[in-house]
């Protein structure tokens, strides 16, 4: 049978194929890697129907585009780049259908940082140490994707689209965005003072932020004894490093595995998603947390992700686009339309069927 | 102060023990005896464990288990951990095949001047010694090496190097290193080994593991290229 595949047109500022990340191996000193907003991620692939080690496409800041070789039903999350499909906006948080030869368009990024493209199947590039992540500084995956590459795609596990996950939505993170801190392993390395300070001031991401870590500016921290060097140890995703210059850095999906400064605290899992679509300029503010509270959310916030059933929330009414006749929410229209994706340039609407 | 073993959150699904502040052989072996308890004999869901010097990272299924399951767990195995490291294990030792000098090590000589020493005599010291693998980190293979002499320690370079060759062997204070891949770096290079030391394709993708040992042996060029060429 013949691959399917997707054809990269623009690869904008950086797109980048992830998963789920490269876990077990980071005792050799190989980072994790993986979606950065990995709640995004995960919606994706549910939506079309994947599985969570399924492959998608990262788009950071926008400005990329595909052209479907196949027909493929797909879905958009994490950032508002304003995608639109031949033309014609397209919705997010919600499958639909792109046809053999359709281009798909992220326009620069209006909300968000890193939008989410997935396809029913899953970008089928090559696994390595078994994860398709790209990691530019290893080389892993020959990352970034470049334009007039194609990828292939695995068979498609589902026949309908026009699907959204129920009771599900996905806010635009409040500035300052509020984050909750596990305390350790080394906050006894700071006063009471600090760590007052610490959950006190608000932090803005400074422009040497990326998928490694985010560089934080804000009120300095400093240890006990004024040392900020601890024997190298390991670190986890959240982890927040306090260097000589008192100023937080968070790590992400591409830290390395291990560290040097020592570390206050550690994003609880559930708000790490939200860090993935920050800005330069935008601002955080941080609070105590206990461990299983952190947990508890997180699970109900999976849970739902997961479990909550896929319904069709398309009124099925015809639309006049631009003129032309759209029949929305059949496999023969176009796209799929629900209220996310207006403004559509409606024109008039016709009742009859 | 804290009290060691420190346990300590790393978030809502990883936790740190901490055997230690300081880099010695013993807090190093119960970060390893911990390790082969967590990887043979629990049946809990654990995805990672990165051990270090003195401290090592479990991270858990968060869907699985709560932190209290976890860190009870760890207490319980605690009196094995001291009482099994303590227990002579097997020695593992990877031979490193380095030519010295030259092209492949361009900072041999300021090594030896710094050190007051000769060439020869840098070479020697570096290469009679079994040097502990007590992690690996910075990049993928990359081994932080324990046990080089305080004779032949030499400050980093003041400007690292944007291009540091897949191989080189260096040296920063009292620590010794290889690169397994061609990266930036600030060590000072004395030598190159053509031993890869990081594959993808291999399981594990690494020559050297951590906790095991290795020993520098010096070669000619000729050795050096023709364990190259054999390579391919």
């Amino acid at each position: 049978m013949k691959n399917r595949s997707i054809e990269v047109i623009r690869s904008g500022p950086m797109t980048l194929i992830q998963d789920f990340g490269r876990f077990g191996f980071e005792q050799y000193g190989v980072s994790v890697c993986g979606a950065v907003d990995q709640e995004a991620f995960f919606v994706a692939n549910r939506l079309v129907s994947n599985s969570f080690k399924d492959a998608v496409f990262e788009i950071t800041f926008g400005d990329a585009s595909f052209h479907f070789h196949d027909e493929s039903i797909i879905s958009i999350t994490g950032a508002d780049m304003q995608p639109e499909l031949d033309g014609i906006n397209c919705p997010m948080n919600l499958s639909f259908l792109a046809k053999n030869g359709s281009v798909l368009k992220f326009n620069p990024s209006v909300t968000g940082l890193r939008s989410y493209l997935a396809i029913s199947g899953g970008v089928l590039s090559t696994q390595i140490m078994g994860s398709r992540s790209m990691h530019v500084m290893s080389g892993f995956g020959n990352g970034p994707v470049k334009a007039g590459e194609i990828f292939n795609i695995g068979e498609s596990r589902v026949y309908e689209s026009g699907f959204s996950i129920k009771d599900y939505s996905r806010g635009f993170p409040d500035n300052p965005v509020s984050i909750g801190v596990i305390l350790g392993p080394q906050d006894h390395l700071f006063t009471k003072e600090s760590l007052d300070e610490f959950f006190s001031s608000t932090y803005v991401l400074t422009n040497q932020s990326d998928r490694q870590g985010l560089r934080l500016s804000g009120n300095k921290i400093p240890t006990k004894t004024g040392n900020h060097d601890i024997v190298s140890d390991p670190v986890t995703n959240g982890s927040i490093q306090i260097p000589g210059d008192g100023n937080p850095i968070v790590l992400l999906s591409d830290r390395q595995t291990t560290g040097g400064y020592p570390k206050i605290g550690t994003v609880a899992t559930v708000d790490l998603s939200v860090l993935g679509q920050l800005k330069v300029n935008d601002s955080i503010i941080f609070h105590p947390v206990e461990p299983d509270d952190a947990r508890e959310r997180y699970i109900k916030k999976l849970g739902l992700i997961n479990n909550s059933p896929l319904f069709n929330p398309i009124q099925r009414i015809n639309y006049f686009v631009d003129g032309q006749h759209v029949k929305v929410g059949t496999n023969e229209s176009t796209v799929f339309v629900d209220e996310h994706a207006l403004p559509f340039n409606v024109l008039e609407e016709n009742d009859e069927h | 102060m804290i009290d060691y073993p420190h346990i300590s959150p790393s978030g809502d699904s990883a936790v740190t023990i901490v055997f230690g502040n300081k880099i010695d052989d013993r807090s190093n072996g119960y970060v390893f005896a911990l390790k082969r308890i967590l990887e043979s004999e629990s049946s809990l869901s654990i995805l990672s464990i990165i051990p270090s010097y003195s401290s090592l990272l479990v991270v858990y299924d968060i869907n699985k288990h709560g932190q209290g399951e976890i860190t009870d767990y760890i207490e319980s195995k605690l009196s094995i951990v001291y009482k099994s490291s303590a227990k002579q294990v097997k020695k593992e030792i990877v031979e490193i095949p380095t030519v010295y000098g030259g092209e492949y090590g361009p900072d041999l000589d300021y090594v030896a001047e710094h050190v007051g020493l000769t060439r020869d005599e840098v070479i020697k010291i570096h290469s009679s010694v079994k040097y502990k693998v007590y992690m690996i980190g910075f990049s993928p293979g990359f081994p932080y090496l324990g046990g080089m002499e305080k004779k032949i320690s030499c400050p980093r370079l003041q400007k690292p190097r944007l291009r540091i060759p897949q191989g080189s062997v260096g040296i920063a204070g009292d620590q010794t290193g290889v690169y397994p891949s061609e990266s930036p770096g600030g060590w000072r290079l004395i030598g190159r080994t053509p031993k890869k030391l990081f594959n993808v394709n291999c399981e594990p993708p690494v020559t050297i593991l951590p906790g095991s040992y290795v020993k520098f042996i010096p070669i000619n060029s000729d050795e050096f290229n023709s364990m190259t060429e054999g390579s391919l």
